[in-house]
């Protein structure tokens, strides 16, 4: 029996994973430029995208991961959480709980090298939210005999 | 056992003027505490920081958290010391919880039934929670209040009762997950005890159950939502009963008025009973309140019953049980000054300093002031302001005597275990079934890290409260 709140819940829960997975996969290519390239065309190019202000690398890097605004990954991983929460799948409040504690830890944003570490950890957290929510609340898989059956049956 | 007896410099006390649960002034350890002290200089206790540490993570982790805005949750502090009563003590307060449950009870059946009580008419009526479109429509078994949590102090002596919540009680699921923590990491600080199994969500079941008009009852706890300050609860306390967490936007009335949850993709199912921890129903569900009027609902408490639990008619509850019970009351009350009586709101203004000033509406902390607690520079105001206040408004207010209450040990730190000595309240919860009111063994206890204030917000925290046999 799922509820309508819950079935809300998974709708922004997985909008929410999708939305800090895409944003620091995308900074963490940023970082390797910088690092690798010392171009911070990346960086900056990604904060034209989410709407921030880039005047230093070390202030957007402080938006994007912590900053109080509706674009940062802080504030996305909340709101993943309180959906997380509001579904009330055990194996899935904890690991949103994971990630936020993931995203929630402070790197030292003049060494570009934790920032990386940071990214990846808070990446890898975001994997295995994804591999648990695909456990909890996938659909069952559908053998294709039973799909092919199915469709023969709506048809008729 | 003398405290010299632990390794050094592990107490630190300060409030010295306040009964200590765990120590005396002689500084001897009292018997329930002796065995406690035993098991944590047990050297197969090693690592006790890592074990309560890990206790901490997993609460947190799993959800147990308050909420501090809509997005930010804070993990409810929790102290690895248990708060230790005797069972001796624990029947008191159960004697006198079933006491003011049923006379509670039975003075909602009569405002509720138009029969006078002895609490002033216009009290009543003028009650915010007074809702006179239930009058003539009284619950199963005329059971208003299927969960009740009182709010007691301890002096060493006596426990008072503070405060009576009959509406949305929180904080039953609690001591249940405190419980589950310790069970999991700490088991070994309870050698020793003969505790009595801590398990309130049966008799809420129970009590839910007995409230339905109907056999096979379908229930539901309707919460307020991810938003609301005691989601943690709401979540954990539908796991441990087993019945799905419903809300606002999941249920709905039909045109022959009953509630029912519409399932995608399975239709409508009917609810019998709603454990609502909502407070404003219609405003959640509109056509809720008129649903339970006319029988398709039974509700959780029942709608109105904050009538009973409103400051200035608390102050009558002795007076209650005599006059339904004919019975003394067991739990004491701290003395109250109602001030829409003269003489008392004269007294009253004389000596507020010395009083709590509690609004007439608010529950759990929320309208409390405590002019004692206030820097003495700044309470000349406060006081002239309170003053002013109650003179123009009296019937918004109820003042009460400042109680001195006990204190027990907590955690300070961990390398060097320091305990500490901190102020500490007590919730416990009654469950009214059919046969009467229950009162699991336990309850909520509740620290204060700084001062007397004990709410997480105030950087309070929450203790495991062991009932133990002492004799056995």
């Amino acid at each position: 029996m799922i509820l309508p709140s819950k079935l809300y819940k998974a709708y922004w829960l997985g909008r929410y994973v999708e939305r800090v997975d895409s944003v620091s996969r995308a900074l963490l290519s940023a970082l390797y430029s910088l690092k690798n390239l010392q171009s911070e065309e990346p960086l900056m190019s990604l904060a034209d995208s989410l709407g921030i202000k880039f005047t230093k690398h070390e202030k957007f890097l402080e938006e994007i991961l912590h900053g109080d605004i509706p674009s940062s990954i802080l504030y996305s991983v909340r709101n993943m959480r309180t959906n997380a929460i509001g579904l009330g799948v055990e194996r899935i409040v904890r690991e949103s709980n994971i990630l936020v504690i993931a995203v929630e830890e402070r790197p030292n944003l003049q060494k570009i090298d934790e920032v990386i570490k940071h990214a990846n950890d808070v990446i890898a957290a975001i994997n295995n939210i994804g591999r648990v929510i695909n456990e909890e609340i996938a659909p069952p898989h559908i053998s294709e005999e039973k799909r092919q059956n199915q469709t023969r049956h709506q048809q008729q | 056992m003398h405290i010299d007896s632990l390794p050094s410099q592990s107490i630190d006390f300060s409030k010295t003027e306040s009964y200590n649960e765990a120590i005396d002034n002689n500084l001897l350890i009292r018997k329930e505490y002796v065995q406690f002290f035993k098991n944590i200089q047990n050297p197969r206790l090693f690592r006790l920081r890592e074990k309560a540490m890990s206790a901490d993570l997993t609460a947190y982790l799993e959800g147990f958290t308050y909420n501090v805005k809509s997005d930010e949750y804070n993990a409810v502090p929790m102290d690895f010391v248990p708060r230790i009563i005797s069972s001796d003590n624990f029947q008191i307060i159960e004697d006198g919880i079933k006491q003011r449950a049923k006379t509670l009870n039975m003075f909602l059946k009569d405002v509720y039934s138009e029969v006078k009580t002895i609490v002033p008419d216009e009290l009543v009526v003028g009650s915010e929670y007074f809702n006179p479109d239930l009058i003539g429509h009284l619950p199963k078994n005329d059971i208003f209040i299927q969960v009740y949590g009182a709010d007691l102090l301890y002096n060493g002596k006596t426990y008072y009762v503070i405060e009576d919540n009959l509406r949305v009680p929180s904080g039953v699921t609690y001591p249940s997950k405190i419980r589950e923590m310790s069970d999991g990491y700490l088991n070994v600080l309870k050698k020793g005890y003969k505790l009595q199994p801590y398990k309130p969500w049966t008799f809420l079941y129970q009590a839910m159950k007995d409230a339905s008009w109907t056999k096979n009852p379908f229930m539901v706890l309707l919460t307020d939502g991810t938003g609301g300050a005691a989601y943690f609860e709401h979540m954990y306390l539908s796991k441990l009963i087993g019945i799905p967490l419903v809300e606002a936007g999941d249920i709905y009335v039909t045109d022959s008025g009953h509630i029912v949850a519409k399932i995608p993709g399975e239709g409508e199912i009917q609810i019998d009973v709603i454990y609502r921890r909502v407070e404003d129903l219609d405003v959640f569900v509109p056509g809720l309140t008129k649903a339970y009027i006319d029988g398709k609902v039974a509700l959780v408490n029942s709608p109105g019953t904050g009538v009973a639990d409103d400051k200035l008619v608390y102050s009558y509850v002795p007076e209650l049980i005599r006059h339904y019970l004919s019975e003394e009351p067991i739990l004491e009350q701290p003395k109250s000054y109602n001030p829409t009586i003269p003489e008392e709101l004269e007294s009253a203004l004389q000596n507020i300093e010395n009083l709590v000033v509690k609004e007439r509406g608010g529950y759990g902390g929320m309208g409390t002031v405590i002019p004692r607690d206030h820097p003495k520079s700044k309470r000349g105001p406060l006081i002239e302001k309170i003053q002013q206040e109650i003179t123009e408004n009296p019937d918004n207010y109820l003042l009460q005597e400042t109680l001195d209450f006990s204190t027990t040990i907590t955690r300070e730190s961990f390398s060097p275990l320091i305990l500490r000595d901190s102020y500490v309240d007590l919730r416990v919860f009654s469950y009214y079934a059919e046969d009467g009111p229950h009162v699991p063994p336990g309850g909520l206890s509740r620290f204060a890290r700084h001062g007397r204030i004990t709410n997480n917000s105030s950087g309070g925290g929450v203790k495991d409260t062991w009932i133990v046999n002492l004799d056995g």
